[in-house]
């Protein structure tokens, strides 16, 4: 699909821009480019008209970063990859990523849990899980 | 030509008195004002469909006769099974435009909270909307204030079958909110295991992940059950307490917002109130039948 690479002053200046039923919407792809489709420029004429940003052909593959490297997020040696709550085996799973290296935590949902409190119990065994890892920084996401 | 059966009447003016008897309401639930109605006093059952099929009709573009006749029969069997009185909001998604897209059948009027605004430009294709998995999203200005917590339906027709193995999210409800309320979708295909209404506070990305089923997917809450459905099948229910919060900083309800890889086709979105067993076998009955009239393939 083809895409526009803007810049991030641009997708920061123009969020919420609409025109009609359309408006404005961005992604960052994993090497870290602002891009939005090419289609953009039809559904936001006024928005684009007098702009000439490069077009490039991407996959969705190409928005993924690669979480093995330790410079994808430089401000965060660890966050969540990833979070599946897979509720017909009734587990919780979270891939995250410390210090570059993935690591992976599965929990069973129980039916007392779940139905007692949404989920929110099961989610607090996982955090207090995660937080009980010695980190070099503190957790700044979750 | 004037047509001395026809009676106009604004809404919300007692209707003469005659072999049926009907009331209107002059606003809507949302404070709506509704529009001048043409009631035929010889008609009994059906006058509120063409109300809607005509008002409908009048805004979205003008669409070929296999459309308007979609229309016109999903109008005709939503009042026949006395859903529409239920409906609180519902995108056909008959003009493969972003535009008639955006059109509710409950009140196709421009107005922010009725409307789809469409982000990050999905596809609108042959009868459907489809995210292109990077930075499309549809959002509705219905908020905290327009849903009952304890008192609503609301979920889409899928028209995949199959959905990309890279994918994770979906084109269907997701939460933006702090706490907002979305569908879980099981990665099996089938919606499993305990109701599943997740919040952001568990993650900051929809949560729903693969499921490999066409068909209306809806999720229901009521004060004494949440329960998943698709088509007439009730795939998970429980009694319990439901832990559902409504918006609280976005006001709005989003269309696969935090489905940041979606791709799904979606063939209508509807929100309602919360539908009971019998009548979630007729919606769903009447939304298959629509999704094959207006030609949309599930695939």
């Amino acid at each position: 699909m083809e895409y526009l690479i803007l810049t991030e002053q641009f997708c920061e200046e123009n969020q919420g821009h609409s025109e009609g039923v359309n408006c404005f919407g961005y992604a960052k792809t994993g090497d870290g480019r602002f891009v939005t489709p090419k289609q953009a420029e039809k559904d936001l004429p006024k928005l684009f008209s007098g702009h000439k940003f490069t077009k490039v052909e991407l996959e969705i593959a190409d928005f993924k970063p690669d979480y093995t490297k330790t410079d994808v997020k430089v401000d965060q040696k660890f966050f969540v990859v990833e979070r599946i709550e897979n509720y017909l085996e009734k587990t919780i799973t979270v891939v995250y990523s410390l210090n570059g290296e993935l690591k992976k935590i599965e929990k069973e949902i129980t039916d007392e849990t779940a139905t007692k409190t949404g989920y929110t119990s099961d989610m607090e065994v996982i955090i207090k899980e995660i937080e009980s890892i010695k980190l070099e920084e503190p957790i700044t996401k979750l | 030509m004037f047509d001395s059966n026809l009676i106009e009447q604004t809404c919300g003016a007692t209707p003469p008195a005659g072999p049926s008897e009907f009331s209107v309401d002059t606003t809507d639930r949302f404070g709506n004002v509704l529009p001048t109605i043409i009631v035929n006093s010889n008609t009994t059952l059906d006058w509120r469909a063409r109300d809607f099929r005509d008002v409908f009709l009048g805004q979205v573009t003008a669409l070929n006769p296999t459309k308007e006749n979609a229309i016109n029969n999903l109008c005709d069997s939503l009042v026949a099974a006395d859903l529409m009185k239920k409906i609180i909001w519902f995108a056909p998604l008959i003009g493969d435009n972003a535009a008639d897209n955006s059109l509710n059948l409950d009140y196709p009027y421009n107005k922010y909270s009725q409307k789809v605004l469409w982000g990050g430009s999905p596809t609108h294709g042959a009868g459907f909307v489809q995210g292109n998995g990077t930075t499309s999203y549809g959002k509705i200005g219905l908020g905290s204030s327009a849903l009952d917590p304890t008192n609503y339906s609301f979920g889409f027709f899928s028209l995949d079958t199959n959905v990309n193995p890279a994918t994770i999210g979906e084109m269907g409800f997701s939460g933006n909110w702090n706490n907002g309320t979305y569908l879980q979708l099981s990665s099996s295909g089938v919606i499993g295991g305990s109701p599943a209404f997740c919040n952001k506070l568990y993650g900051d990305k929809l949560q729903a992940i693969l499921a490999n089923a066409s068909g209306l997917i809806m999720g229901h809450v009521s004060s004494t059950r949440r329960a998943f459905s698709r088509n007439s099948t009730i795939l998970a229910q429980s009694a319990a307490s439901l832990g559902i919060y409504q918006g609280q900083t976005d006001d709005a309800i989003l269309l696969g917002y935090y489905s940041t890889y979606s791709n799904r086709r979606i063939g209508a979105y509807i929100i309602s109130d919360h539908l009971e067993n019998a009548q979630i076998t007729d919606l769903s009955n009447i939304i298959n039948q629509f999704i094959t009239d207006k030609g949309a393939v599930i695939i």
